[in-house]
């Protein structure tokens, strides 16, 4: 029996990986459409009129295939519970699909020394948690400065460290509240990872061992 | 002489616009819109570069790159994936395609590598010749005993 027919995240993964593939072939054919009237136009001397606007296209096709690239790879993390997870891949990723939540929170967060690591683990719990502990500290700070995202290996897993460039605005409480629940503590637990809160907040999650 | 392309993809708007964006860019360009098509096309004529989707109903990329190298093993073949299908180009490089770029590319990327490409038979066919010519100064009876390349 395929995995997808009988488990909800993979079913909804399943139709988000195919769903993502064929809007790729949609940006595609828009790309290449586009492409041939700019070429046309440059042949025929009348680019210039056009030019900004080809600029514009080739802008919004470029983000659309980052954020369709990211989604196809967050759907393919339901693919089995367990998994082998690219979290240099992920966190860019998750970077690049928080971009709309963040922004309507007037937030941004950007990425520095990420190394390129790959562990075993609950693939989309991971992705959960990461994406959740980032919102709720969005919540927490001021809207001026970017949240730094930095990564590293340790010895049985990984950490990955969110810091607020700006001052927080209290202790984190929205982020408090979500290590509280309980859930939330269940898919950390399950993950095995745990959360260090400091200035920085760090979320060390250790390998799954099958 | 130009360079002959051959493009094969099953998206027949995505497959028309770019062949006549390489036309533009004095490339000889044929179009198939399967691998079945794209197999009946490489016996019957002789293409440079292939430009190949990955992800096609019926035969795909991979299968049709195995009868194409079978056919004519000099010709170059560039994969075109998506990124989740990055792993079956990555195969398909190890099967003797020249490489892959994600779909959709840069008009100027995909020249470049097909003038890559290109150089690339065309060197493999200048040692060949090399090859030849030096087995017919050492021994003329080779003449008579080679037949045509397919």
């Amino acid at each position: 029996m395929e995995d997808w027919k009988v488990r909800e995240s993979a079913f909804i993964g399943k139709l988000t990986a195919g769903a993502t593939h064929e809007l790729r072939n949609v940006l595609a054919i828009i790309g290449e459409s586009a492409g041939l009237v700019e070429d046309i136009l440059q042949f025929k001397g009348a680019y210039e009129k056009f030019s900004s606007k080809f600029v514009l296209i080739k802008e919004q096709i470029s983000r659309g295939q980052a954020i369709l690239s990211a989604l196809n790879r967050y759907a393919h993390s339901t693919d089995f519970p367990i998994q082998s997870l690219d979290v240099r891949q992920s966190l860019q990723d998750m970077a690049v699909l928080s971009q709309r939540f963040l922004r309507q929170k007037k937030r941004e967060c950007f990425l520095t020394q990420v190394d390129p690591i790959i562990i075993k683990t609950y693939a989309v719990k991971w992705n959960m948690v990461h994406f959740a502990v980032l919102m709720s500290l969005a919540d927490d700070i001021d809207a001026t400065e970017p949240i730094e995202i930095r990564c590293f290996g340790e010895d049985s897993g990984v950490a990955v460290i969110f810091c607020p460039n700006g001052s927080p605005r209290s202790e984190y409480p929205t982020l408090r509240a979500l290590l509280e629940d309980a859930s939330f503590r269940k898919t950390m637990a399950l993950i095995e990872a745990e959360a260090d809160i400091g200035k920085d907040v760090a979320i060390r999650t250790r390998e799954i061992k099958e | 002489m130009k360079i002959r392309l051959l493009i094969v993809d099953d998206e027949k708007d995505f497959t028309d616009s770019l062949a006549e964006r390489l036309e533009f860019r004095d490339f000889d360009v044929s179009k198939a819109y399967s691998g079945e098509e794209a197999v009946g096309m490489v016996k019957e004529y002789n293409y440079d570069v292939v430009i190949l989707d990955v992800a096609m109903p019926g035969m795909d990329g991979v299968q049709t790159l195995r009868e194409i190298k079978n056919l004519k093993p000099l010709t170059e073949v560039i994969m075109l994936t998506g990124h989740a299908t990055v792993e079956t180009a990555i195969e398909g490089m190890k099967l003797g395609a020249y490489d892959y770029l994600l779909k959709p590319t840069e008009i100027d990327d995909l020249v470049t590598k097909v003038q890559a490409a290109y150089s690339r038979k065309a060197e493999q066919e200048d040692r060949i010749r090399k090859a030849k010519m030096m087995r017919y100064f050492e021994s003329p009876r080779a003449v008579l005993e080679d037949k045509e390349d397919p």
